[in-house]
């Protein structure tokens, strides 16, 4: 009786270790999810290894489901590994690139932002002159025609 | 006495060959519940591409979650538009669910013996994997 519990609970164990280990594994050939098989592939590895530890002494374990559980777990984790060190170069990389970019991108800002400037002030000036005309227009008229 | 009365379907429950079965089966409707959920073209899929948000460049699986929905809705150009991939992996999923089924039933009604049926799902399901996966295996290797 105690036999059959501990290979119920072996059962359970491997069997949760190779779903979880055959989500990693197929999440880890996704370029887009890849990285994210780290987290069932790591929870797949230990539940797996811990099935394979119970197994000693018990007659008619499920050795070969433990197996496969700890084979796929395995692939999954160090794929899923793999991509998350491909990423994190990539990214260092864009970084790197970003930064360049950023530089480019303020300089140019900060020309553009002189030109609005500069059109800005010119259009000030324009808007002064022309009351200045205006007033001096009317100051003459005045001059003309006193009342 | 009374163990060795029980029909067979009723051990064969208790392998752990069934709920492997029927948690496989459950996540691939998970999957293609997903897919129905948000509707193609309008960029809801909360799951985004890794590759975009910390590399700023696409993969090649990037479109396939609105293919899924663009599958799920019968719309084959449309997910073939989305991503090339999406056909294959969704014949994947689509058969794995037919033979999720197939083995449960097979298993529980005693009509295989399941050795036989572990081998076959086993080497079947191996087979489609690489088939349907290739493109993918073969862009990392």
């Amino acid at each position: 009786m105690e036999q059959e519990n501990k290979r119920k609970a072996i059962s359970g164990l491997a069997a949760a270790g190779f779903i979880l280990g055959l989500i990693a594994l197929l999440v880890s050939i996704v370029p887009c999810l890849g990285m994210y098989a780290l987290i069932p592939g790591i929870i797949s590895i230990i539940l797996a290894i811990t099935a394979f530890a119970k197994c000693r002494g018990i007659a008619k374990a499920p050795r070969g489901l433990v197996i496969a559980a700890l084979i796929i777990s395995v692939l999954g984790t160090s794929i899923g590994t793999w991509q998350f060190i491909i990423i994190r170069q990539s990214t260092s990389r864009f970084e790197q690139v970003g930064f360049d970019i950023r530089e480019i991108f303020r300089i140019d800002t900060t020309n553009q932002i002189d030109e609005l400037k500069r059109i800005e002030k010119e259009e000030e000036e324009e808007e002064e002159s022309e009351v200045e005309e205006l007033i001096r227009k009317i100051e003459e008229k005045d001059t003309l025609n006193p009342e | 006495m009374k163990k060795n009365m029980q029909p067979e379907s009723y051990s064969a429950m208790f392998t752990p060959y069934q709920p492997v079965n029927i948690s496989i089966a459950a996540i691939i409707l998970g999957i293609f519940l997903y897919s129905a959920l948000f509707t193609p073209g309008e960029n809801t899929h909360p799951v985004r591409c890794v590759y975009i948000e910390y590399a700023g460049t696409s993969c090649p699986t990037c479109g396939l979650s609105e293919g899924f929905s663009q599958m799920v809705r019968g719309n084959l150009d449309g997910a073939r538009e989305s991503n090339v991939n999406t056909i294959p992996l969704f014949s994947f999923f689509l058969l794995q669910l037919f033979m999720r089924a197939f083995a449960f039933f097979a298993l529980y009604r005693n009509m295989i013996p399941k050795k036989l049926i572990a081998a076959g799902d086993s080497s079947l399901s191996l087979v489609l994997f690489l088939l349907c996966f290739r493109n993918l295996i073969f862009f990392w290797i």
